[in-house]
């Protein structure tokens, strides 16, 4: 193959990878609704996925990617159904389908634009199920939510790609053998389930904020990664306030930005003049003028629920950042289990433990600061 | 990665193809196209140029910057809006570039924007505008 030749493929895998970033949620939903099972549905996804890196490189991107991915993939369901002697059963449901997809012409969608976004939250709540572990949630989430590939998957966290491989495959098991349904969660369950799916996506920000393993000192595309998923899901819960701590996620950005740009080199928290103010500021600055602000904080605590969950922490910091911010924000009552609980950031608040212990605000504040920096060490910080 | 999506006319007559559609419609598009992008998680900001007429150009070609009212008229390509999105690739940025509800004689031009990696760490001027947007002085993308 020339280099040519070799450059042009390299271009469609990328356009590829593209399409299936953005396109992958809704792709898996759908198959997901027409066959009825995720698990198979994620599995025939990946093949069409397969296929078209074959494919398109020779033949060309087709018109409408997303079209020709569900198309290959129902294909392959009903080759498999017909092998499988079931297609009787499933035939009254695939000639409705097949009509409606008869006067589909180029450039339609290839799924119900009223029910889609539904469908993509199915899949958030049915890859982020409490069943599964935390280790397979984040993959699941990546992949099927995400759509990203195995490989970048593996790169993000460190991993061989067999390891992702094998969580993908059990966690499709559990939930088979769970036999979890592709619904909406009721809305009992609904604050915990969500505060599970928002769990996740702090995991993953605060893996991509902090790398636990290896030498890397931040993996930011993994932060933003969590970052676009948050936004995902807010857009899909508009009415959930605890989705609002999307806010908190932008206060991470911002300081992820300032730390990338200033501190190349690390050293420990509190060694620079601006240590403190940075560990406060750049927490709260990012969510100054956002539109998100005024909903917290959240009626319901899901945020911080999910925080306490110390699975997978390993001692990390993870949901402080939102904790800072929730201070600032005029979040007057103490959170539970929060780090700096009893302190205030604004020596005019009614005065938190330090300032009855006798403290004057400055040094109140200074100890807060403290602690809030202490809590914002990564683990790389602190082993310099 | 940020990019901006810039939207542009060539020439006036796509501008005037453009105002002969009902309002409604091209709203109706927009606005899907929109929300499929923060649906997704990608529509960092946007918006719309008002026409040419309403603005003015300052020319520096000369000694002191000479101000011209709008319409320029010798412009070929008339900028009209555009969507700052942030993706994680180029391509990205163009597949969702191609699902644009945009005519003939329009065009979007795809440009990354810079962030603070594409800027000397040390820079004294750099690091305040990184303290500016942490502390939301100014908006920054």
């Amino acid at each position: 193959m020339t280099t040519e030749r070799h450059a042009q493929v390299a271009s469609i895998t990328r356009t590829i990878e593209a399409t299936w970033r953005i396109e992958a949620a809704k792709i898996i939903a759908t198959l997901t609704r027409y066959v009825g099972d995720f698990s198979v549905a994620e599995d025939l996804a990946q093949d069409a996925l397969a296929q078209a890196l074959a494919d398109w490189p020779r033949a060309g991107v087709p018109d409408n990617p997303a079209a020709w991915l569900t198309a290959t993939a129902k294909r392959r369901a009903i080759d498999g159904w017909r092998r499988r002697e079931r297609f009787e059963k499933r035939m009254p449901l695939l000639a409705d389908e097949q009509r409606r997809f008869e006067g589909a012409g180029e450039g339609e969608l290839p799924w119900n634009p009223d029910e889609i976004d539904d469908d993509v939250l199915r899949l958030v709540f049915t890859s982020c199920h409490p069943v599964l572990a935390r280790e397979a949630q984040l993959a699941l989430t990546l992949r099927v939510v995400a759509g990203l590939t195995t490989e970048q998957i593996a790169r993000a966290f460190l991993v061989p790609v067999p390891t992702v491989q094998q969580r993908v495959v059990r966690a499709k098991k559990t939930l088979a053998a769970a036999n979890v349904e592709f619904e909406l969660p009721g809305a009992a369950e609904r604050v915990e389930r969500l505060g599970g799916v928002l769990g996740v996506l702090y995991l993953l920000f605060s893996e991509g904020h902090v790398a636990t393993s290896g030498g890397d000192w931040m993996r930011p595309e993994l932060a933003m990664e969590a970052l676009r998923l948050a936004r995902v899901v807010a857009g899909l819960t508009p009415r959930e306030p605890e989705v609002h701590g999307l806010a908190v996620w932008c206060a991470g950005r911002c300081r992820r930005a300032a730390r990338v740009a200033r501190r190349p080199e690390p050293g420990p928290l509190g060694s620079h003049a601006d240590r403190a103010r940075g560990a406060l500021a750049y927490a709260c600055g990012g969510a100054v003028g956002n539109p998100y602000r005024r909903n917290w904080p959240p009626r319901d605590r899901a945020v911080h629920t999910a925080g306490r969950d110390r699975r997978m922490s390993r001692g990390r910091p993870k949901i402080r950042v939102d904790r800072l911010a929730s201070h600032r924000l005029d979040l007057r009552d103490p959170v539970p289990g929060c780090p700096v609980a009893g302190h205030r950031a604004e020596p005019g608040d009614r005065g938190g433990r330090g300032r009855r212990a006798g403290r004057g605000a400055r040094a109140c504040r200074r100890a807060h600061r403290r602690k809030a920096a202490q809590y914002l060490a990564s683990a790389a910080e602190r082993a310099r | 990665m940020k990019y901006m999506l810039i939207m542009r006319a060539v020439g006036q007559a796509a501008v005037d193809a453009q105002m002969q559609r009902p309002f409604e419609e091209i709203i109706a598009e927009m606005g899907a196209y929109n929300e499929s992008m923060v649906n997704a998680g990608v529509l960092a900001d946007g918006a719309g140029l008002t026409d040419a007429a309403e603005g003015a150009v300052v020319d520096f070609s000369g000694e002191t910057p000479t101000v011209t009212d709008g319409p320029y008229g010798e412009l070929r390509e008339l900028f009209n809006g555009f969507w700052m999105l942030e993706v994680s690739s180029k391509e990205e940025a163009i597949e969702w570039a191609r699902r644009a509800p945009l005519a003939a004689g329009q065009q979007l031009e795809i440009r990354r924007v810079t962030g603070a990696e594409d800027f000397p760490e040390d820079n004294e001027w750099i690091q305040k505008e990184q303290e500016w947007i942490a502390e939301g002085k100014t908006r920054g993308y």
